[in-house]
């Protein structure tokens, strides 16, 4: 099992002069982690926001200099569709599949470029495929690695496109069997719904079917599962779609590139995708104000991503938003193993994966694992309810407590540098540490309650060592910890 | 089975006024949680209305083929449309001389003989709608758009009676989250019985109870939901819970433990998926679309045989999908998003029979793109449901729409 590489804990971590800093870290990150060399986005002050290129050092991977400790951040297959399809025989693709959720877990909790992650989590649920059926899996894992990543951070048109032209979509939403007199209008519906405009963006059945038949012929070579276009199944003739007409020429795939890239720079898909990116890291019911502020960005940069994450958490709604947003159960579950130092390892073993697939089942959320086009929902009503919370109680205490071998929890190392306070100055040191706050007297009483240490008092070495887990499971399972 | 642990004693022992572990925390919850019924808080359970029934709402997820499953058989235009993918006359189970059902949906058909079974054609949302979401979300809000409270019909029907029951068990989905037709009520989501318990797979929180019962005390929205789920626990844990893989067998397995039990179960939704048949739907006897209602007859006649073991006379289940699809077969062996549906009422008040106006396959009748009609509001198959088995008013349960009963219950 290869583990990232260890790296030492910050002393004196979190810094006293970082105010709301693990908190605003569960917005732009996964959560802060005492294993970070430096602090997360501490300060989404404007000022610092609007410094050019601020956000590609935290959206853009490492370069390959860091590749020693990235080793085990950039996990998952690497194979092509190709090498998958020999390597996984017919029945036996699920490790495949495992291997590209573990993948999430790992980058989630362990990869410096936590805003990035976030970026490629949030436009694989946009573009969503998910991992279902033999073939759907292997080229899910293609997409993720060839789509998704090289383009979360770039402009929205090019990753349209790769992602129009990914084998996974284009067999997930059938666009890979529409032809010329015999179109499928699946996917053309779905990117005019999902992915760009928006079921209010303006257009009509008629703009349905004109769109299906534009991409007819964009298909999957049966001999390198790679994407082909098939001018023989192409419609080449006229076609206007919302008011974009088929240029003249015969460069009929560069035809639908285009209708793409203009598709991509309509307000309408400005509007709609910055509504749902506000949604993801601001909240609920993003104010119209942020909205614009994140339009004028798109419009102004062609479409370019980052600019418009930096006016987003330049916008005074970002900072006020924080603590607000119930969290997600992934969003739970990567924020309790980054904040617990936990490590999450690669592994290739059948038998490892299945087991953390079922330490995970009770979740209710796997990564690539909600079967419609829209993604996994965003809003608080979808995911608040009783039986969802007992589910992310249970399973934040199975990860800490060593259910999988790949999910080695260090719950010991939250309590470094604490021992020798009193009880109420641990829960205090504590809780900081977790939600990133100082604790109330609500809280010492539920610390109280899962430690045993008697009030006041200041706890023995073998009394101390023996609550720190409940006391942090305590704080991982507590409303507030559920709120990002 | 845990000792049910006295919450008020803890209190006492020195908790402070408020949930919030830390400072500054804000629980922001989108609306008040005063407009919550206190739910799964302690004292004396009402218990399950007297003399109501109890309902389970299957939703179809997709958009499942109405002409697949109840067939025109008689109709010529049927067998042109849809040609290598149509179910030929002889095949189809007859149901009234001019629909019959899928071959692959025997139990159901036996359910029919018994008039245990109403089927209903061409049904579905008022103003017809492509679009998954938009379409299921009609459905489940019951009404002609999203609505501003967020409140889906069977939040509606549950708020408006919140006062007769307080059992965290009352609405129910079998699933890991809430269906949008429960929003407004605090339902449970329950997807498995077994998994359902204070414990996970290490048991790292069995001995939590006491600390989560001082955690999530006070008036968040997530402490009352934590409650629930505290409460509920206690009641699932000695109840005998499935082993199914498949978790519609299992869910609906767990869903008869449940209404047996003395919870006071009162509504429950179940979600099938994997409807959305673009392509390749394959012929009567051979493919996707005769595995997908093979699966659905076994799950529905299989949940009904369990029901009827158990002496369980009082549930209703209605079957439904957010729209039909296309009449002509597609260029992929499959067919696109359509309109109207079929829809189903099994058991309890069922009356038993065929209902709704069949317009037809002509051309005038199914439009330019070959859409089967709505002639019948969902809305009214729902009406005729929730008055037979919750004694519910279909004009709360649907403001703004003009109850037309169908009969089917």
């Amino acid at each position: 099992m290869r583990c990232p590489a260890q790296r030492s804990r910050r002393a004196g971590w979190p810094p006293a002069t970082w105010p709301r800093g693990p908190s605003i870290a569960r917005r732009t990150c996964f959560g802060a982690s005492p294993l970070d060399q430096r602090p997360p986005i501490a300060h989404a002050s404007s000022r610092r926001a609007n410094r050019p290129g601020w956000t590609s050092s935290s959206t853009r991977p490492r370069s390959t200099r860091r590749r020693s400790r990235d080793a085990g951040v950039d996990a998952g297959p690497k194979m092509t569709a190709l090498e998958l399809d020999g390597a996984y025989p017919a029945n036996d693709y699920g490790s495949a599949s495992a291997q590209l959720q573990l993948a999430w877990i790992i980058r989630a909790v362990h990869s410096p470029a936590q805003l990035f992650e976030r970026l490629v989590e949030f436009f694989s649920d946009h573009f969503n495929v998910p991992l279902d059926g033999r073939n759907g899996s292997l080229l899910k894992v293609v997409e993720d690695r060839e789509v998704i990543r090289p383009h979360a951070v770039g402009r929205l048109a090019d990753l349209l496109v790769a992602s129009a032209q990914s084998p996974a979509m284009l067999l997930y939403l059938d666009n890979a069997r529409s032809f010329a007199n015999n179109i499928n209008e699946n996917y053309a519906r779905e990117l005019l719904e999902l992915h760009t405009v928006g079921v209010d963006g303006g257009y009509t059945e008629d703009d349905v079917v004109a769109t299906a038949r534009l991409l007819t012929g964009w298909t999957i070579n049966p001999q390198t599962f790679t994407f082909e276009f098939r001018q023989a199944r192409h419609d080449t003739g006229p076609i206007t779609i919302m008011g974009w007409e088929r240029p003249s020429g015969s460069d009929y795939q560069h035809h639908g590139e285009q209708f793409l890239t203009w598709l991509a720079r309509r307000e309408a898909t400005a509007r709609f995708v910055c509504t749902k990116l506000a949604r993801r890291f601001v909240a609920d019911r993003p104010s119209s104000g942020l909205v614009d502020a994140m339009v004028q960005a798109w419009s102004a940069n062609d479409t370019a991503i980052d600019p418009v994450i930096r006016a987003m958490v330049g916008h005074a709604d970002f900072g006020a938003a924080v603590g607000t947003k119930f969290s997600r159960p992934l969003d739970h579950l990567a924020f309790a193993l980054r904040v617990s130092a936990t490590t999450v390892g690669a592994t290739t073993d059948r038998n490892q994966l299945k087991g953390l697939g079922q330490v995970l089942a009770g979740l209710g959320q796997l990564p690539f694992g909600w079967a419609a086009p829209n993604g996994y929902p965003d809003v608080e009503g979808a995911w608040l309810n009783a039986g969802a919370l007992l589910g992310r109680w249970n399973l934040v205490g199975d990860a800490l407590s060593g259910a999988s071998p790949v999910v080695s929890a260090d719950v010991a190392s939250l309590g470094d540098g604490l021992a020798g306070g009193t009880d109420a100055e641990i829960y205090d040191g504590l809780c900081r540490r977790v939600i990133g706050q100082s604790i109330t007297p609500g809280g010492r009483a539920v610390l109280r309650e899962a430690t045993g240490w008697p009030e006041d008092s200041v706890p023995g070495n073998a009394a101390f060592a023996a609550g720190i887990a409940p006391a942090v499971l305590a704080l991982l399972t507590s409303s507030d910890a559920q709120y990002r | 089975m845990s000792m049910r642990i006295q919450r008020r004693s803890i209190l006492k022992g020195g908790a402070a006024a408020g949930a919030a572990m830390a400072v500054g925390a804000v629980g922001g919850p989108a609306f008040a949680a005063s407009a919550l019924p206190s739910v799964g808080t302690a004292g004396a359970r009402a218990g399950r209305r007297q003399g109501a029934g109890r309902l389970v709402v299957v939703f179809l997820r997709g958009g499942q083929d109405h002409l697949s499953t109840v067939v025109p058989y008689t109709d010529a235009r049927y067998h042109d449309a849809r040609g290598d993918i149509a179910v030929p006359e002889g095949s189809v189970l007859d149901l009234d001389g001019r629909f019959g059902l899928h071959p692959s949906l025997g139990g159901l058909h036996a359910l029919y003989d018994q008039d245990r079974l109403s089927v209903v054609v061409a049904t579905g949302n008022a103003a017809g709608n492509r679009s998954h979401f938009l379409a299921q979300d009609l459905c489940e809000y019951g009404d002609e758009a999203v609505p501003a409270d967020g409140q889906g019909w069977l939040g509606r029907h549950l708020l408006g009676t919140a006062g007769e029951s307080d059992s965290p068990f009352r609405a129910m989905s079998i699933a890991n989250n809430v269906a949008a037709s429960l929003r407004g009520y605090p339902a449970l989501g329950l997807a498995s019985i077994q998994r359902f318990g204070l414990g996970g797979l290490t048991g790292a929180t069995e001995s939590m109870r006491s600390t989560l019962d001082l955690a999530y005390f006070g008036n968040g929205l997530a402490e009352s939901f934590g409650r629930q789920a505290l409460e509920a626990v206690d009641e699932v844990s000695a109840l005998p819970g499935s082993s199914q893989v498949d978790p519609v067998a299992r869910g609906f397995a767990d869903l008869a433990v449940l209404m047996e039990a003395d919870l006071g179960v009162e509504v429950a939704t179940v979600d099938i998926g994997h409807w959305d048949t673009h392509a390749g739907m394959g012929a009567h006897d051979n493919g996707q679309m005769a595995d997908l209602l093979a699966g659905l007859d076994g799950s529905l006649a299989g949940f009904q045989a369990d029901l009827d073991q158990r002496g369980l006379t009082d549930v209703t289940t209605v079957v439904m999908t957010e729209f039909g699809r296309r009449v002509v077969r597609n260029g992929s062996g499959g067919t696109d998003h359509g309109w109207g549906s079929a829809a189903f009422v099994m058991g309890g008040a069922a009356t038993g029979g065929v209902f709704g106006d069949w317009p037809g396959l002509d051309p005038a009748d199914i439009g330019p793109r070959g859409d089967v009609p709505v002639t019948t509001d969902h809305r009214d198959v729902l009406g005729d449901v929730v008055s037979a088995t919750l004694g519910a008013d279909p004009a709360t349960v649907f403001p703004g729409h003009a109850y037309q009963p169908v009969g089917v219950a």
